[in-house]
């Protein structure tokens, strides 16, 4: 991990809100209606959750539940309390494939509204790789990694950039949130966790095809063709 | 039909001599062990079941040279010569219970247990498990003193809670009451959603694989049991709060309900409507309750499969006017009953479409018009099977 990696991410077309904990804006800073708007639209437009594969989500530390925080970003409670849990003590690791290849612009983080303790402080993403355990997670190197928010913007939740080069052909993302908020509390809380960026199309999945052993006249469309000669071309 | 992975951890220790559990503990648990590994692979087929010891000596054939345990003394031996951990892993995660089996009957009875050592190893073992669908369990068997303290225990129970692993402890022979306090602890700190638990055997009170039987071990959701279980005589268990579940090894079906998901759901719907029908018969009385439920009988029944003929025919609608057959989940009543009415069965068989047909136009509401459907269509259910019937019993 490189050092730029631990500090807030950088790029453009970042969005972030109000108190976020980014260096440039301070917390209270007012964020303009436009950016919020284009925020709203994004995260209602480029939801992922289409393309996740629910039944393949798995979770370490998380006594189950890690799943519910994955939601459409219409069906999510912006007032709600969490509804995953880490269980021995604040790591979490998630494990999210997609069923298609997916490019990922922004994943949006949130914990309960009214106990920012709670919150994770930190998040690294890891694409494309299976079975990390706490182990294994701490020796390879992270795709990229964030400091979180706090805070929510109304019903807008904290969106956070992806490098556009990392997160091209995502076939699944392991999330991993060393720590809380806090430092104190001994659980993460999490109510949200998004995906929003485009969907390829592209699958994964084992070409099935026939071979042909022998090839038989009747195979063949029209009798016309079979009796003409062989010809290259066409 | 949970996917599992599991590990059974054996107490090869020389507190396995003892016969307090009959014939020996080592027997007594070798059975144990054959029993749950049976059951966990006829439970789904992809499962896998794995065997580690806890105790041995260091010496004793193993290419192990490990950091040796916390507990343990130092006894001058050099650390290259093997000095390391007793634990071994029999037989990693197979599908193929004759494995096991070969792999149990290997293991002698010799030094003492680390439980914490094969705790880890186990761990480890399932860690590197081919399938990683499969859930992780430990199932571990003590009944010799824990020497570890309740601390290392508890943080031992914490790390594999963080990882996803459920764990189960059995405890039995005499000693039980000494490692009671530190299992408890051990038990809450790994437990999440009860999927841990702690059984204790004393002796004397029953077998050990029948004790285990009625327990979480093996019946897995179907039991109610929670936290720590104490068996005692009865093959119920203490602290049972479900009713006619739990009463057999099998809980209340004679069959193995996961195999046959439907059947099983088909049965028991059938046993709440019988005791619905009861009670409000207790309640009312008179035939009206009676001829009313049996169509819900009936059709609660048309997803069995076609090689149950006794159980349809047994839920005929009967239109002799007496109140219904109850029904009842053994098969031994269901034939007598079957061997009744073979007789009449033609004739049983034309009134129910009339009466069918009758319930289909009375007030009774628009479901028993739904009902009829249901009710045609089986009629020719028991038709085809009362033909397999002749010829089986020929």
């Amino acid at each position: 991990m490189t050092a730029g990696d631990l500090s807030r991410n950088e790029g453009s077309g970042h969005h972030h809100h109000d108190g976020c904990g980014c260096g440039s804006a301070g917390s209270g800073e007012h964020v303009p209606p436009a950016d919020l708007d284009q925020a709203r639209s994004l995260q209602q437009n480029t939801d992922l959750y289409a393309y996740i594969d629910i039944a393949r989500v798995t979770a370490l530390n998380d006594g189950g539940t890690a799943s519910r925080a994955l939601v459409p970003y219409r069906e999510r409670n912006p007032t709600g309390d969490y509804v995953c849990q880490t269980v021995a003590d604040p790591q979490l690791i998630m494990y999210v494939p997609f069923s298609v290849t997916v490019k990922v612009t922004h994943i949006a983080v949130a914990g309960p509204s009214n106990e920012t303790a709670y919150w994770p402080a930190t998040m690294r993403a890891y694409v494309n790789r299976e079975n990390l355990d706490f182990t294994s997670i701490e020796q390879i190197q992270c795709s990229q990694s964030w400091s979180l928010a706090n805070t929510r913007h109304q019903d807008v939740e904290a969106l956070y950039a992806t490098r556009p080069s990392k997160f091209q052909n995502v076939q699944s993302i392991t999330l991993f949130f060393p720590e809380n908020m806090s430092g104190d509390e001994a659980c993460t809380r999490i109510e949200h966790v998004g995906f929003y960026g485009t969907a390829t199309g592209y699958r994964r999945a084992p070409v099935v095809a026939v071979y042909e052993a022998r090839p038989l006249a009747t195979d063949s469309r029209s009798r016309v063709e079979v009796n003409q000669k062989p010809h290259v071309g066409m | 039909m949970v996917l599992e992975a599991t590990m059974i951890c054996i107490d090869n220790s020389e507190w396995m001599r003892n016969g307090d559990v009959a014939p020996s503990r080592m027997d007594a648990q070798l059975d144990a062990v054959n029993l749950l590994c049976n059951v966990k692979l006829d439970e789904n087929p992809e499962n896998a079941v794995g065997l580690l010891t806890l105790a041995g000596t260091p010496s004793s054939g193993a290419l192990w040279v490990g950091a040796r345990s916390s507990t343990s003394s130092d006894d001058g031996r050099p650390r290259w010569l093997g000095t390391g951990a007793v634990c071994r892993v029999l037989i990693t995660q197979t599908r193929d219970p004759g494995r096991v089996l070969t792999a149990m009957h290997q293991t002698t009875v010799e030094g003492e247990a680390d439980l914490v050592g094969g705790l880890q190893k186990a761990q480890l073992a399932l860690k590197h498990r081919q399938n990683k669908n499969q859930r992780q369990r430990i199932i571990c068997f003590v009944a010799s003193p824990v020497a570890a303290t309740a601390e290392e225990l508890v943080q031992l129970g914490r790390a594999l809670k963080k990882n996803n692993v459920a764990v189960d402890v059995v405890l039995f022979g005499s000693e039980w009451s000494e490692n009671e306090e530190k299992m408890k602890a051990f038990i809450a700190s790994v437990n999440v959603n009860d999927n841990a638990h702690l059984v204790i055997v004393p002796p004397g009170t029953a077998l050990l694989a029948e004790a285990l039987m009625s327990t979480p071990l093996i019946q897995g959701e179907h039991a109610l049991m929670t936290g720590s279980t104490m068996v005692d005589g009865s093959l119920g268990g203490t602290g049972t709060t479900s009713a006619p579940v739990g009463s057999s090894g099998m809980g209340a079906f004679p069959f193995d309900p996961n195999a046959d998901p439907e059947l099983a759901l088909a049965l028991q719907m059938s046993l709440e409507e019988e005791r619905n029908r009861q009670a409000a018969a207790a309640a009312a009385g008179g035939n009206n309750t009676a001829t009313t439920s049996s169509p819900d009988r009936g059709a609660t029944v048309t997803d069995t499969p076609m090689g149950e003929p006794p159980l349809e025919i047994a839920n005929m609608p009967n239109t002799d006017g007496s109140s219904s057959r109850p029904l009842s989940s053994t098969g031994a009543t269901m034939d007598t009953e079957m061997g009744d009415n073979a007789d009449e069965l033609d004739e049983e068989l034309r009134l129910a479409i009339e009466l069918s047909k009758q319930e289909a136009s009375t007030t009774h509401g628009p479901q028993r018009e739904a009902r009829a459907q249901p009710g045609e269509t089986e009629k020719q259910r028991p038709e085809t099977a009362e033909k397999k019937e002749p010829p089986k019993g020929s």
